[in-house]
């Protein structure tokens, strides 16, 4: 009996701890002014992180568009409201799919290469050869992956929402035959700038903020091992998938908390 | 719904001598003048009905301020009205709510009338509402709000009148803005005025004056 | 190196282009986005199914936002603060306010109808001249009630 409580408490101040070292990570690398050959390492990381994820956004944007706009479209036309499919899809889209969608996808594709990354240079010591050269590694590898992670999910979250929403007026305007100023004109009269957009956007931020964050610090805390490197990229995407997904709820609640 | 109106302008009618500085005691002092005049209509009403209109608008005239009331019901279109069809649509106004309701006030008789007495001050000097309560033989209640108005002559006049939760003057004024835009009328005032009388003697405020065959007059139709 | 740059041009150029679609072709301009607005209240005895953000309309076009729903405790009335377009400036003091509803299944919104008073509504005023939600069971009391009557 004693023992799992031993257990339960290891694994609680582990977990702290490893808060406390992800934290001092967090810091350490944002700290500090950019120097010169910073901006190449953040463009770099920004083509690595954003531009490369950009066939997989697309692609499931679409998708879910149309398929939103399809699903949406059967069960309006039940009482005669199909003009709203143009309003359901886009609020829909731009409070949570938008977000949520790109924020997993961002944390499967990018993230784990990030952490994959991360963790074979601390296995293959290159780590630690930079910081024998004198090189600061969290300055060099770290931040540059951080800030590109923050830039790249609003930037992508904007592209899912635009496609996803260009996939279901395709769907809903072309092919089911949805009036296109209805349509159109339904969605630009109830979806509300700061409301709606501005509030998605913030979300799709602070999923940025929460799963670089993750996935950063998975490989620098990674055991250098290989069996390691493959379990830090699976934590990765486990506790950035949770993160988001929890995060989304809280977030939805203090921002449109008023249910009523 | 014609009844309440109807108890509604009992009430309205104050003994035309009494400048009541408060507007409750003003309606509650109402009650028995009407209430005589209709007796007596009962009376003489198959044989002269306009005696009965005129001894109705005698009793009404110092108490509902008809000017505000019509300008009420014109709304945007006041402006647009020149002078005479301002008086002529007052006169108009006047005369058809009187000679509407003229005939179904003889049916009052049973209801019992509440004023309720005020429950905070009111937020402006010159304005006020004054809450009743119509209960029916029937046990129902029906709630009635003056909304009243000082005027320059130290008197005050009421200048819309709530039945059962519905504005009348937004009713009304609904109904003119419809009258305007209904084609046979091509947007002219006179049309609208002229036909005022015709206009009123269909409405039932408790579809809240809406053109035919929209939702809201598709309950409570007469 | 330069395939980088212009990829992450591209891609940037791209998030920002559909940040500002999403800003101007899925939402339109908002209520007093060009011209600003200000805050007009109403009372009603009843405000049900009205929410905040529904919206507030003058002949059918949509010139405000319900931005607050209260209560005044001591009339036993709703408060509704509204949000309205600097556009629509000169509304006079009997301005009514009715809450209708939209089409058959809609929600609730504010119908302004302009009145014929020469005072206008300034910033913060309050419209008196007010018609509440006529719910489905108020109609139907009145239809008995006439029912009865006949």
């Amino acid at each position: 009996m004693l023992r799992y409580l031993r257990l339960l408490g290891q694994w609680a101040l582990g977990w702290i701890g490893a808060l406390g070292r992800a934290s001092m990570v967090w810091f350490q690398s944002l700290a500090g002014l950019p120097r010169r050959g910073d901006m190449t390492l953040l463009l770099k990381q920004i083509y690595q992180i954003g531009v490369l994820s950009l066939i997989i956004i697309v692609l499931s944007a679409f998708s879910i568009g149309a398929v939103l706009a399809l699903q949406g479209y059967t069960q309006l036309a039940r009482v005669g409201a199909e003009e709203s499919v143009g309003l359901g899809v886009a609020l829909v889209l731009l409070r949570e799919l938008g977000p949520v969608v790109t924020g997993l996808l961002f944390a499967g594709r990018a993230g784990s290469a990030v952490t994959a990354e991360i963790g074979l240079m601390k296995a293959t010591d290159q780590l630690s050869s930079m910081e024998m050269m004198g090189v600061d590694p969290l300055h060099r590898i770290i931040a540059p992956r951080l800030w590109a992670g923050m830039i790249c999910m609003p930037l992508l979250t904007a592209i899912f929402n635009s496609v996803a929403i260009g996939g279901s007026a395709i769907v809903g305007v072309d092919w089911l035959g949805v009036d296109a100023g209805g349509f159109w004109g339904g969605m630009q009269d109830g979806v509300q700038r700061w409301e709606d957009i501005g509030k998605g956007m913030v979300k799709s931020g602070v999923f940025g903020v929460v799963i670089s964050w993750i996935a950063v610090f998975q490989g620098y805390d990674s055991t250098p091992t290989a069996e390691g490197i493959s379990v830090a990229t699976t934590k990765t995407v486990v506790y950035s998938s949770v993160a988001v997904l929890a995060l989304d709820f809280i977030l939805t609640l203090v921002m449109y908390g008023d249910f009523n | 719904m014609r009844r309440l109106f109807l108890c509604g302008l009992v009430l309205l009618s104050a003994v035309a001598a009494a400048a009541a500085s408060d507007p409750r005691t003003l309606i509650s002092q109402t009650a028995d003048t009407l209430i005589g005049v209709i007796k007596e209509g009962k009376t003489y009403f198959d044989k002269d009905p306009q005696r009965f209109y005129a001894s109705v608008e005698k009793v009404l005239d110092p108490t509902i301020d008809f000017h505000t009331f019509s300008k009420g019901v014109m709304a945007v279109y006041f402006k647009r009205a020149s002078p005479a069809q301002r008086d002529q649509f007052e006169a108009t106004f006047k005369s058809g709510l009187i000679r509407t309701y003229g005939k179904a006030l003889l049916d009052f008789g049973d209801e019992s009338i509440v004023v309720l007495p005020a429950e905070h001050p009111s937020k402006q000097p010159d304005r006020d509402s004054v809450k009743m309560e119509v209960h029916s033989k029937e046990g129902k209640v029906y709630p009635v709000i003056y909304s009243m108005r000082l005027g320059d002559d130290g008197s005050w006049r009421m200048y819309n009148i709530i039945i059962n939760g519905i504005n009348i003057g937004l009713t009304y004024r609904n109904q003119f803005a419809s009258a305007m835009n209904a084609p046979e009328n091509k947007g002219s005032l006179d049309a609208v005025i002229n036909g005022w009388g015709e206009t009123i003697a269909h409405i039932d405020p408790a579809t809240q004056g809406a053109p035919e065959g929209t939702p809201e007059s598709a309950s409570g139709e007469e | 190196m330069r395939t980088i740059e212009i990829s992450v041009g591209a891609f940037v150029l791209a998030g920002i282009l559909c940040l500002v679609f999403l800003a101007f072709r899925v939402s339109g301009v908002g209520v007093g986005d060009t011209s600003g607005s200000y805050l007009l209240n109403a009372k009603f005895n009843d405000v049900a199914g009205l929410r905040v953000r529904s919206k507030v309309s003058l002949a059918g076009v949509t010139i405000g936002r319900v931005a607050k729903i209260g209560v005044d405790s001591e009339t036993a009335e709703a408060i509704v603060t509204m949000q309205v377009s600097q556009d629509v400036a000169n509304l006079p003091v009997d301005t009514g306010a009715r809450i209708q509803t939209e089409g058959f299944l809609g929600g609730r919104y504010i119908s302004l109808t302009p009145g014929g008073e020469e005072q206008v509504l300034h910033n913060g005023d309050t419209i008196t001249n007010t018609q509440g939600a006529i719910g489905l069971e108020g109609l139907i009391d009145t239809f008995i009630s006439k029912m009865g009557s006949k």
